[in-house]
């Protein structure tokens, strides 16, 4: 079916001579390992996580090793460096070949290499030190969010110069897909991660409570889109059709496809936060915009599937189309799930509960996961001038990826329901069924251990594809780079329809993407932060303590929100379980807001005084002395380590440029006021028996976790 | 069916498309989705604003209170209290029902003995909030807020709560086995306080 067709710009040559250059294909290359390096990382640190919520010992009484803190260096290794490596490695591969020209500079491709490998190791370093902002996928502090900006812009540079340079005069579907990305991404990573450096690893959103919850599932929600999903519909448009040998089915559909996924996406955030504190008419708007994705996502799938038209039979025979066939679907498959956990009436039920963890984990595994690996099993024969070392390995890496994900996304599947059903069931009488929490916990730890299981297998997949790579490449040198010929395109004037003009013109294309995406971005915050009615303020609302703030930072450091919401919902079953449901005035002080995504334990929006101190000190030295069958990890540390109160002055003052309304007295004596209130805690944890706690890390925490959710009671 | 080929054509590493329509289905769900959101705001924001979130709540939180007050109407009021409660807890029957509940609420705070860890000790003859029958009842049922004893109305129904109070009565005079130090004062046999 592939053809090279004729040229229609370069029918008639003229004067123009036929230049030759090559293809960089060691930057390709070097993507390639850091892909299959960094995966494995990740998802090894993947297992460790699983086996921690199976098997509490597993924390290790490690504060660098704590769920809370290795969890978020699970999400964004796979993410930024699994699936951000793919991401490049494909690119710089089809986009040069797609434009006939070599990367616009060799020394910015190194950069951006480098560079990102660099973020990369320095998140790895950071996140489990404890140093995070505590936004969702957002935790690099700001000198690497800067970084990551710098890196960005250096790669984008680098794309759009080899768009300016480039031999062909249109652009292919999939360049359309990246030049949405690297732009997208520029707008979510900039405005998501400003913040106000405290110090060199510290530092405070300048957004505060539901604007922060807003503009972070903006960017969250849109970090799925456009870093995980675009790029990946790109990677998908050059390398389906390579491999199967097919004809895209339908470009028309795929320019409606492109601008709508572009145009809606952007609006979606906000059914992370369905039933929160964030105003209803935003929560419906992402929820409607959310189901009107379902066919724009769709027309990907069906243009990438359909590729395949008449030679099905190529699924049974090539590993490559397999595993390409395979992450389509479950592109499909999640792009439907994802709109139907938008509805408010099943949100209800699945929100907080592991059901989202196999959501995403269908994305992660099945879609970026399988893609990436059948686009490396096409390009290192290729890259390499060799033939894979073994089809039956790669067709076992794909047995046993794709049992894996089923095994993982099953059990959670049940995990999730189990807890939906359980955290909402009423009996008869109008009583909870499952008053105590924990009774939800125990219950599917059976399903953590299947969920380990099915990801042991994934990675052992991937082991797998390792070996067949060593062989395959044992003595083999990289062959030169790929030498090409082409005729530069001829500026004569563009003819034909709108849109194949348009696919001519990068800058105005690019112009267009950034307006489709700035509408519902606009739409959606601005008025958030601009109309005070969305925020009724609450008067008996007030800043947090010194002491309360350190606190606050510590539950920060220790990734609390990862398995704690502090978002109590409008429903009964939850009032009757946590309390008064949470309003948005009273998050009004939160930089960041902590609301979390997930509850692995109880919410703690309404934890303060609910509980003596005593029991908190307790809690927290060993979870298991009051909960028997917790699967929290101990925190014995936070009673030996004495807490930081040098930089709370300049915390306070922080605070205060963003808006929260300190006094200059607290600015002045916020080392002393900390002291002072934990004096008081000490002394009641004194008379309770336990000494000396005055200067320690778990009394800033007691006085934080008191002080939650009380100020509306005042 | 066949093929529509696109009409214009370059070369894009060799990959050709095709320009075949929309699929109907595909254009079906893009209208329908639209469409449904569409009526979907003035049906919920305007027509039945009583399915937002916050009114909905109110409406089950206020049924859910008319029927507890139903049920509380309805309960047999004895004159005395205490001696209803005492003639029960004689009668028995309840140890095994109430030992699981003391198991999984009372036990993080008051040890499995009920010889108090943050909690106060049980088992002593000093009570803080007095040491009657119904005493015990209302501190279960109201709680103590300022101390961090929960108030346990909502989670436990009120037989669970009147088990509870029986269970933590037996205790009284067992012997522990690292007793917390007594709070509050002496009572007499009956829970009176003595001075």
């Amino acid at each position: 079916m592939t053809k090279n067709q004729a040229n229609p710009d370069s029918a008639d040559t003229g004067s123009r001579a036929v230049e030759h250059f090559s293809y960089d294909d060691a930057i390709v290359r070097k993507f390639i390992w850091a892909t299959l390096i960094w995966g494995l990382v990740g998802m090894v640190v993947g297992l460790l996580v699983a086996l921690q919520l199976a098997w509490w010992p597993a924390n290790m009484e490690t504060p660098w090793l704590s769920f809370g803190r290795l969890r978020p260096l699970h999400t964004n290794a796979v993410i930024f460096a699994f699936a951000g490596n793919a991401f490049f490695a494909g690119m710089y591969y089809s986009l040069q070949r797609l434009l006939k020209a070599r990367m616009f500079s060799d020394a910015l491709s190194k950069i951006n290499f480098w560079g990102w490998q660099a973020i990369i190791v320095s998140a790895a370093l950071t996140l489990p030190l404890g140093f995070t902002t505590g936004k969702e996928y957002a935790e690099l502090e700001w000198p690497i969010d800067v970084a990551i900006a710098l890196v960005w812009v250096v790669m984008a540079v680098n794309v759009f110069g080899t768009i300016a340079k480039r031999r062909e005069r249109h652009l292919y579907v999939a360049i359309w897909f990246y030049i949405a990305s690297i732009i997208t991404v520029t707008l979510l990573h900039v405005f998501n991660s400003l913040e106000l450096p405290v110090s060199f690893l510290k530092s405070y959103s300048v957004y505060a409570g539901v604007q922060d919850a807003l503009v972070q599932w903006w960017y969250g929600h849109n970090a799925v889109a456009f870093f995980l999903t675009t790029p990946f519909l790109g990677l998908m448009y050059y390398f389906m059709p390579k491999a199967a040998e097919g004809p895209i089915y339908s470009y028309r559909l795929s320019i409606i496809h492109f601008w709508s996924l572009v145009f809606l996406y952007i609006w979606t955030g906000p059914h992370h936060l369905l039933f929160s504190a964030l105003p209803d008419w935003a929560q419906t708007t992402g929820m409607l915009l959310s189901v009107m994705l379902i066919a724009p996502s769709w027309g990907g799938m069906i243009n990438g599937l359909l590729t395949l038209r008449g030679a099905w039979h190529k699924l049974r025979t090539d590993p490559v189309i397999k595993f390409m066939v395979v992450a389509i679907t479950f592109y499909g498959m999640s792009t439907f799930e994802g709109p139907m956990l938008s509805i408010k009436s099943l949100n209800k039920l699945a929100h907080y509960s592991d059901w989202i963890i196999s959501h995403v984990h269908g994305g992660a595994l099945g879609w970026n996961g399988f893609l990436a690996f059948g686009m490396i099993y096409w390009l290192v024969p290729r890259l390499y001038g060799v033939k894979l070392h073994s089809i039956k390995m790669a067709n076992a890496h794909f047995w046993m990826g794709l049992i894996g994900i089923l095994v993982y996304m099953v059990s959670m599947y049940i995990s999730g329901l189990t807890q939906g059903l359980m955290w909402l069931d009423f009996d008869n009488d109008g009583y909870l069924v499952y008053p105590n929490f924990i009774e939800t916990v125990a219950v599917v730890i059976p399903f953590y251990w299947l969920r380990f299981l099915g990801g042991i297998l994934y990675v052992a997949g991937l082991v797998v594809m390792f070996l067949n790579l060593f062989k395959t490449l044992k003595g083999v040198t990289p062959p030169d780079d790929t030498k090409a010929e082409a005729v530069p395109y001829e500026r004569k004037p563009l003819m034909g329809k709108f849109h194949f003009k348009l696919e001519a013109k990068p800058a105005t294309f690019s112009v267009l993407v950034v307006v489709a995406v700035l509408v519902g971005t606009v739409l959606e915050i601005v008025p958030m932060l601009a109309v005070e009615s969305n925020v009724p303020t609450i008067a008996s609302v007030k800043p947090y303590t010194p002491l309360e703030l350190t606190g606050r930072d510590i539950y920060i450091r220790e990734g609390c929100f990862n398995c704690h919401s502090q978002m109590v919902r409008p429903l009964r079953a939850e009032t009757e379980r946590y309390g008064t449901y949470s309003k948005s005035g009273e998050f009004v002080y939160d930089h960041p807001f902590l609301w979390g995504s997930k509850r692995t334990g109880p919410d703690l929006h309404r934890v303060g005084g609910k509980y003596p101190n005593m029991w908190h000190l307790r809690h927290m030295e060993d979870p298991r002395a009051i909960v028997a069958e917790s699967i929290m990890p101990g925190y014995p540390w936070m009673l030996t380590d004495k807490m930081d109160l040098d930089k709370l002055g300049k915390k306070i003052r922080v605070m205060r440029q963003l808006g929260v309304p300190y006094d200059e007295q607290t600015v002045e004596n916020a080392e002393e006021m900390a002291k002072q209130q934990a004096a008081e805690i000490a002394a009641d944890l004194a008379a309770s028996g336990v000494t000396g706690m005055e200067d320690k890390e778990i009394t800033a925490l007691i006085a934080y976790l008191q002080r939650l959710g009380t100020d509306i009671k005042k | 069916m066949t093929d529509k080929p696109v009409e214009h054509s370059h070369d894009f590493d060799g990959i050709v498309e095709l320009d075949n329509d929309l699929p109907r289905w595909w254009l079906g769900i893009f209208w329908v989705t639209t469409i449904v959101a569409v009526f979907y705001v003035p049906y919920y924001h305007f027509m039945y604003p009583e399915k937002l979130p916050e009114a909905a709540l109110l409406a089950s939180q206020e049924a859910r209170a008319e029927e507890l007050a139903k049920i509380e109407a309805a309960k047999p009021k004895p004159v005395d209290e205490e001696a209803d409660l005492l003639a029960k807890y004689n009668a028995g029957g309840w140890e095994e029902a109430a030992k699981a509940d003391f198991t999984t609420f009372c036990v993080p705070c008051h040890a499995p003995d009920g010889g108090g860890t943050i909690g106060p000790n049980f088992t002593d003859d000093y009570y803080i909030h007095g040491g009657k029958l119904t005493d015990i009842r209302r501190i279960i049922v109201e709680g103590v807020p300022a101390k961090g004893m929960i108030s346990w109305k909502v989670s436990l129904k009120p037989q669970q709560i009147e088990n509870l109070t029986f269970y933590i009565r037996s205790l009284r005079g067992t012997t522990p086995a690292t007793p917390k130090a007594a709070e509050g004062k002496l009572v007499d046999e009956a829970g009176n306080f003595t001075e």
